[in-house]
């Protein structure tokens, strides 16, 4: 029998699919130079090597393994759309996305990551049409990990419609939102009362009044502060848009 | 089975310990996962209040609800 195989630079996507007992050890894709989505999530994986500097991986799904360390500098993934690394034991600091102008989801989430988040809608991409910001990042999902500091002002991200930051220890908010924003989980930070504030203003602000049947606020939990007597007048606003939300 | 369901969901208080979930009556999805998070809730859907996690499952299953893991895991 001939088994001819393709060679890896013709391959452009690659599913590590679900078995029992699940795929465990090491990959490298390194030889996969025009991979564009790599799907390998629900493993055992403790390592994924050969995907970082990739320019044309669109899809990296490499959540719920037993991968560790530091996240690998994405930088050079230039055409990266969707980065999906939750529930694995990375470490160290959020990774740096200014070379990702693509994006539409990121979700670290449940990792043991440290750090502040990065002022996303601070960062520049010279040459762009939009010059700051992610114009197609939808969701922007930072759970279950140890960020402090703030949570980021979403004034160039304009078609966010997921934030979930809850279970971390941030404090404070200053910004705005988009009028696409649905979701949004801050419970059990350590958040302010100016920043439990500023946040349902925010909120108020952005004006979302149709598609209400999923929009929901979390910032309850332990940690938070209350909302003030102003904050409390926004929650009723929402709350009468068709919102629900939870508060300490 | 013990939970409680509230369908006037007016600054509902939740502690620490209770599992809590909220969902559409109307076309019968989960909105809020079940959870563990202490607060006053207001909403214009239906929300149910247990002891235990396995309680508000079996709410969810009786009631045919539909739980969509879209927030935490996204699995495709």
């Amino acid at each position: 029998m001939i088994i001819t195989l393709t060679p890896p630079q013709n391959i452009t996507s690659i599913r590590c699919g679900e078995s029992t007992p699940k795929l465990g050890g090491v990959i490298d894709v390194s030889d996969f130079t025009n991979l564009q989505l790599l799907y390998c999530s629900g493993n055992d994986l403790t390592e994924v090597n050969g995907y970082a500097d990739n320019p044309n991986i669109q899809f990296l799904l490499i959540a719920s393994n037993q991968l560790s360390g530091p996240i690998p500098d994405i930088t050079g993934m230039s055409s990266l759309k969707r980065f999906w690394v939750m529930v694995n034991q990375f470490t160290g600091t959020f990774p740096d996305i200014s070379g990702n102008p693509d994006l539409e989801v990121i979700n670290v989430g449940n990792n043991n990551l440290t750090g502040t988040l990065p002022d996303i809608s601070a960062i520049e991409f010279p040459g762009s049409a939009w010059g700051f910001g992610f114009p197609d990042l939808i969701r922007f999902n930072v759970y279950g990990n140890s960020f402090t500091g703030a949570i980021p002002d979403m004034v160039n991200i304009p078609k966010l419609n997921y934030l979930l930051a809850d279970n971390n220890n941030l404090t404070d908010f200053t910004g705005s939102f988009p009028i696409t924003l649905e979701r949004v989980f801050v419970n059990s930070n350590n958040l302010t009362q100016t920043a439990v504030d500023n946040i349902l203003q925010a909120i108020v602000d952005a004006n979302r009044t149709t598609n209400m049947a999923n929009a929901i606020l979390e910032m309850g939990g332990t940690g938070n502060s209350a909302p003030s007597a102003a904050g409390i007048a926004n929650r009723n606003i929402l709350v009468g848009r068709g919102w629900t939300v939870t508060t300490n | 089975m013990s939970y409680q369901l509230i369908t006037e969901v007016d600054n509902i208080q939740t502690s620490e310990t209770d599992w809590r979930m909220i969902y559409d009556p109307v076309n019968l999805d989960v909105i809020s996962s079940p959870m563990q998070c202490s607060g006053y809730a207001s909403s214009p859907h239906n929300m149910v209040i247990a002891d235990t996690e396995a309680e508000v499952l079996e709410f969810i299953e009786q009631e045919g609800l539909t739980l969509e893991d879209i927030d935490h895991n996204e699995f495709v």
